[in-house]
């Protein structure tokens, strides 16, 4: 920023090609690139997703080997989760953490974009091992030895493209605190702070704290296969569950670094919907920062079988179980804004309420999980998917598109299609239920995950799910219609976009910034955070 | 930030402009150092069980965000003296003494605030004079951005 | 339109519920809709566990869902609600902290009872050992010296195979039977001990109540005490590679007097085998036996015809290894495996091997068409 000089007079030229793309260190241009990038993401892993409902459509193998059909598996959950869920919370992170608290842009613009590029690259690694002998990986996302060291030449790709994508969200992360430390408006407080740039920075301490441990388990893989150390090789002294703890103790803060951004998207909707402040919204920033502390504590509960003392197991029991109260309270805090309020249901407050919902229901199976004894049954069966997609599928990615809804009028300066987006929310909820509840039965009922065929009394219940993942998949499409509709045109949004909406980034026109301000904005109890 | 130092006899109007420094570097440090903290115990308690590459990972992370933190924090602290004279304008850039020292004709001065050719850029405040340009106050926000272009105005008019 | 949605709303909702309390009511009824209440002490405590929780939750969900529904149907715009402007209570969000946390402490009380006793694993009266391999499991029942392998049953496996053309519906228990069952005695307190060859498997059947991982290097100790004779079945639970989802297991609880019976059995089994291995075998022999010992180890990588996975596992048709006269090299490889190949010296007897390999060097159109005999492997070990 220091280098000034006196140059010749030249007006400025829109930038054109993919040259504006490529080196843009503009916080809206990277949160756009970072969104778009979510996007195509979410349908690769979703592509892969179809491919396994159609594989369990029906009893049988039909269309995959099963060695492709753990390699869908395994990819789709990389897929998602580091390239569609991650990236859209940074990129909903970039786009609006600078405007929320009054910054002229992101501290560090330059790695800014970087840490994008990172992305299509690391990407580029992980998918190229279809195409490798021995295939993709095919031993789980959660990469447990020694399964994953029997992968073929892929193995090292594997490995490589977890470090980038680290390296990437690390990055991510450094810069939102930066940004968030130094850059906050006059007036702008720590409890004056919007709620999503509360759980973007409580996410990316997450972050700094989770990922070395993740980058070292799976560098210690690699030398275990290539270099002949032996971490995890019980023949060499190792102990192959230490990888589970290593991994699991990145793993659970992981699950808040992709929930906690949703949880901030929907505690800015919830209030301008309901026309009312954010209840407690104290007690929700204690909430979050307490999940995220206790997030540390019960990463064992993962890997309930593997056989842990007693005292082992009683304590990650009891820890998991306290997380429930936490996070009930912030479903009470939500509850108790749209108490008394003056509701309306446009699209993103449906997703909204789609996520108090859906996620709860998520919690209760969680809930049910972390009693010890009983996990010994639930563990590694359907419940278990069905739990976890309740709280990714309906939780996260719902609050992502709601946020998406939420803020495009405001990055495009149009309205996007009302009827559609709610039809768009209707077909997801509908279908999204019919995917992943009946998951709840058969994993009661005692069928594996991760299994390309199974016995035929669950041949109904897959039928089902099959049907329902198929219309999930089919309506997500209309998100990308509407999204590409809004873009082009559409009714005119004004400056505040929503009637209820407060906050910085209310204030400023659709699309920020250009507007001649006579007073600078001030920053009071009341726009702060409502 | 804006800051109007003039003096009420001096013939001279000095403005000057800094981004807001939102936390002082003392409280930084001390933020990192929780960080770290946390960060290195939890690396140091892996170590101690024999996995021990996960320490430098945690070494290397540290690095980049105290080094981060550092830039981000030098950013801050640059100033921007725009001194209006009778005949001149001195414009002064640095850190913590003038780095940077430039002069344009007060005469043929001009303050253009040009937006972007799309509105989600940050528009450009810029002092022209004899068809050179200098652009100031590329740190600030847009609204404070605003300000600045309203008060140079004001003081180039008189 | 607003009355509308909300009609739509109220309904998904009541679909939700429905769905929450038939699971319930029909939970007796269906046994693809929850938990098997199963026949050990332990599962049956592991159930009712299981449906004191799903109640806890159900009922605060339904809590919680109706004050929410309630809400979202008052506190509208269009009927008129005006927002109050109140945004935090400290007596409510004390209520809502502590309400929780006393809950939890009610789940929390039998959840340790049952923990504490799932773990007590002393004074048992058998020990059998469950080893897992990639992708079968292995039982030693380790008082009586009886040991055999356990995999997936031929028609299911047949049936399994990708177009197979054979519809699952018509096979028999698809996917959950197997050739060797584990037989158990009732009213016995029998100690499990699980661990794996290879990498990580998990030894899971529901009607005993819980699973438990089997980890290569590492011994982890279980026990069950079933209450009723029956069979029961169950399947990996760990992901473990390429046919993970065809390793089933199948317990035969029969009485004391039965199971005394089946342990004479299998002791004359393993004697004859052992015999087996000294003596010279005809051809016909091997390539018989050859037969069955290639589909349930060798078929799984190397494919019914021999004509391995293609970049994953090599083909054995026109194999130059199959296909060198001097059989040394193939014994060696079957012995002590390779890369993702496992050791078969621990798996296999020198009979199976030597059974195996005859059928293999006289199939598919390999030239070799040579006999091996045990003691050709015996002399390489």
């Amino acid at each position: 920023m220091s280098e000034a000089v006196l140059h010749d007079d030249h007006h400025d030229h829109k930038p054109t090609g993919i040259g504006r793309w490529l080196f843009s260190t503009n916080h809206k241009d990277i949160g756009t690139m970072y969104l778009v990038f979510a996007l195509i993401m979410f349908f690769v892993g979703g592509a892969m997703s179809m491919v396994i409902r159609a594989e369990l459509f029906q009893p049988g193998l039909q269309y995959v080997d099963p060695q492709f059909y753990n390699s869908m598996v395994t990819v789709h959950a990389l897929v998602m989760i580091f390239g569609a869920l991650m990236p859209a919370g940074v990129g909903l992170a970039n786009w609006m953490i600078p405007i929320m608290i009054g910054a002229p842009d992101m501290a560090l613009p330059r790695m800014n974009n970087m840490s994008f590029w990172i992305l299509p690259f690391a990407f580029t690694l992980l998918l190229s091992t279809f195409f490798m002998q021995g295939g993709a990986p095919a031993g789980g996302w959660t990469m447990y030895p020694p399964l994953v060291l029997q992968l073929g030449d892929g193995f090292p790709y594997l490995v490589f493209a977890v470090h980038f994508l680290g390296i990437s969200s690390i990055m991510g992360a450094i810069n939102i605190i930066a940004t968030v430390f130094n850059m906050r408006a006059p007036g702008m407080t720590f409890m004056r702070l919007p709620l999503f740039v509360w759980t973007w920075i409580i996410t990316a301490f997450l972050l700094i704290a989770a990922m070395p441990v993740l980058a070292g388990g799976v560098t210690m893989l690699l030398t275990d296969k290539y270099f002949g150390t032996a971490f995890f090789d019980a023949a060499g002294g190792g102990d192959p569950v230490m990888f589970q703890h290593i991994f699991w103790f990145f793993g659970h803060p992981e699950v808040y670094i992709l929930v906690l951004p949703s949880f901030g998207v929907i505690s800015q909707i919830i209030p301008t919907f309901s026309r009312k402040p954010l209840f407690g919204y104290t007690s929700m920033v204690y909430a979050t920062a307490s999940i995220a502390f206790l997030s540390f504590f019960v990463w064992a509960h993962h890997m309930f079988t593997v056989g842990m003392p007693l005292a082992g197991e009683l304590f990650f029991m009891y820890a998991t179980m306290s997380i429930a109260v936490p996070t009930g309270v912030k479903i009470f805090n939500w509850m108790a804004t749209m108490w008394r309020g003056s509701m309306t249901f446009e699209t993103p407050m449906l997703f909204a309420i789609g996520v108090l919902f859906m996620f709860s229901i998520g919690g209760f199976s969680g809930l049910m999980m972390g009693i010890t004894p009983v996990d010994f049954q639930y563990h590694d069966t359907y419940f278990i998917v069905a739990h976890f997609h309740y709280v990714i599928v309906p939780g996260i990615i719902f609050g992502i598109i709601g946020g998406i809804y939420f803020w495009l009028p405001k990055w495009t300066g149009n309205m996007y299609d009302e009827k559609l987006g709610k039809l768009h929310f209707w077909l997801s909820t509908i279908s999204v239920n019919v995917l992943f509840f009946p998951m709840h039965f058969i994993g009661l009922a005692g069928m594996p995950r991760r299994i390309p065929d199974y016995s035929v009394q669950f041949a109904d219940w897959n039928n089902i799910i099959s049907i329902g993942g198929f219309a999930f998949g089919l309506s997500q499409l209309l998100l990308v219609w509407v999204v590409i509709k809004c873009v082009r045109g559409g009714e005119k949004a004004t400056d505040q976009v929503w009637e209820g909406a407060h906050g910085l980034e209310w204030t400023l026109s659709s699309p920020p910034p250009f507007h001649s301000f006579t007073t600078p904005p001030k920053v009071t109890d009341a726009t702060a955070h409502s | 930030m804006l800051f109007n130092l003039t003096n009420e006899n001096n013939l001279e109007k000095t403005i000057m402009v800094m981004p807001n420094r939102a936390m002082p570097w003392q409280q930084i440090m001390l933020i990192y150092f929780l960080i770290s903290t946390v960060t290195i115990i939890i690396a140091l308690g892996f170590f101690s069980q024999g996995f021990t590459l996960i320490l430098p990972f945690a070494g290397l992370e540290l690095t980049a965000l105290g080094v981060v933190l550092y830039i981000s924090a030098w950013r801050s602290n640059i100033k921007e003296v725009v001194c209006v004279a009778d005949d001149k304008i001195r414009i002064e850039i640095g850190h913590n003494t003038a780095e940077k020292v430039f002069e344009i004709d007060r005469t043929w001065a001009q303050v253009v605030l040009e937006r972007s050719w799309n509105n989600w850029y940050p528009s450009r405040l810029l002092l022209r004079s004899h068809g050179r340009q200098l652009e100031i106050g590329k740190f600030l926000n847009e609204q404070e951005r605003q300000r600045l272009a309203i008060e140079l105005k004001k003081i180039l008019k008189k | 339109m607003f009355v509308n949605k909300f009609k739509q709303i109220m309904f998904a909702i009541s679909v939700f519920s429905l769905m929450f309390i038939s699971e319930m009511a029909l939970a007796d009824y269906m046994n693809v809709l929850n938990l098997t209440k199963g026949v050990t002490p332990t599962s049956k405590m592991v159930y009712g566990l299981h449906m004191q929780i799903l109640y806890i939750v159900t009922a605060i969900g339904v809590v919680v869902f109706s004050v929410m529904c309630w809400s979202i149907y008052h506190h509208r715009k269009s009927k008129g609600a005006v927002a109050e402007q109140f945004h935090h209570s400290t007596s409510a969000e004390i209520t809502w902290t502590v309400i929780p946390i006393i809950i939890l402490v009610v789940m929390a009380i039998p959840a340790t009872k049952a923990l504490v006793f799932m773990e007590q694993t002393g004074d048992a009266e058998m020990t059998v050992k469950v080893t897992g391999y990639q992708w079968k499991w292995k039982y030693d029942y380790l008082d009586e010296g009886i040991s055999f392998f356990s995999s997936l049953s031929q028609d299911s496996n047949e049936a399994r195979q990708r177009n197979s053309g054979i519809d699952p519906e018509t096979v028999e228990n698809y996917l959950m039977d197997v050739d060797n069952r584990v037989v158990l005695p009732i009213n016995t307190k029998i100690r499990i001990l699980t661990t794996a060859a290879d990498v990580i498997h998990d030894w899971w059947v529901p009607a005993l109540g819980w699973k438990r991982d089997a980890i290569p290097g590492f011994i982890n100790d279980n026990w069950t005490y079933i209450e009723e004779p029956g069979v029961y079945r169950g399947k990996c639970a760990e992901l473990c590679g390429r046919d993970h989802g065809f390793m089933p297991i199948v317990v035969e609880a029969v009485p004391k007097a039965e199971y005394a019976v089946w342990v004479e059995e299998q002791k004359a089994i393993q004697l004859a085998a052992a015999a087996g291995a000294d003596r010279e075998w005809t051809k016909d022999e091997l390539l018989e036996k050859g037969k069955d010992v290639y589909a349930t180890n060798c078929a799984a990588c190397h494919m019914a015809e021999g004509q391995g996975v293609e970049g994953l596992f090599p083909a054995l048709v026109g194999s130059a290894i199959v296909n060198n006269p001097d059989a040394s090299e193939m014994i060696m490889l079957i012995l002590n495996g390779k890369n993702m190949m496992p050791a078969f010296k621990d798996i296999l007897n020198d009979a199976d091997i030597s059974a195996a390999m005859t059928h293999e060097r006289n199939s598919w159109g390999n030239t070799v068409k040579d006999v091996i005999q045990p003691s050709d492997v015996k002399a390489m070990r």
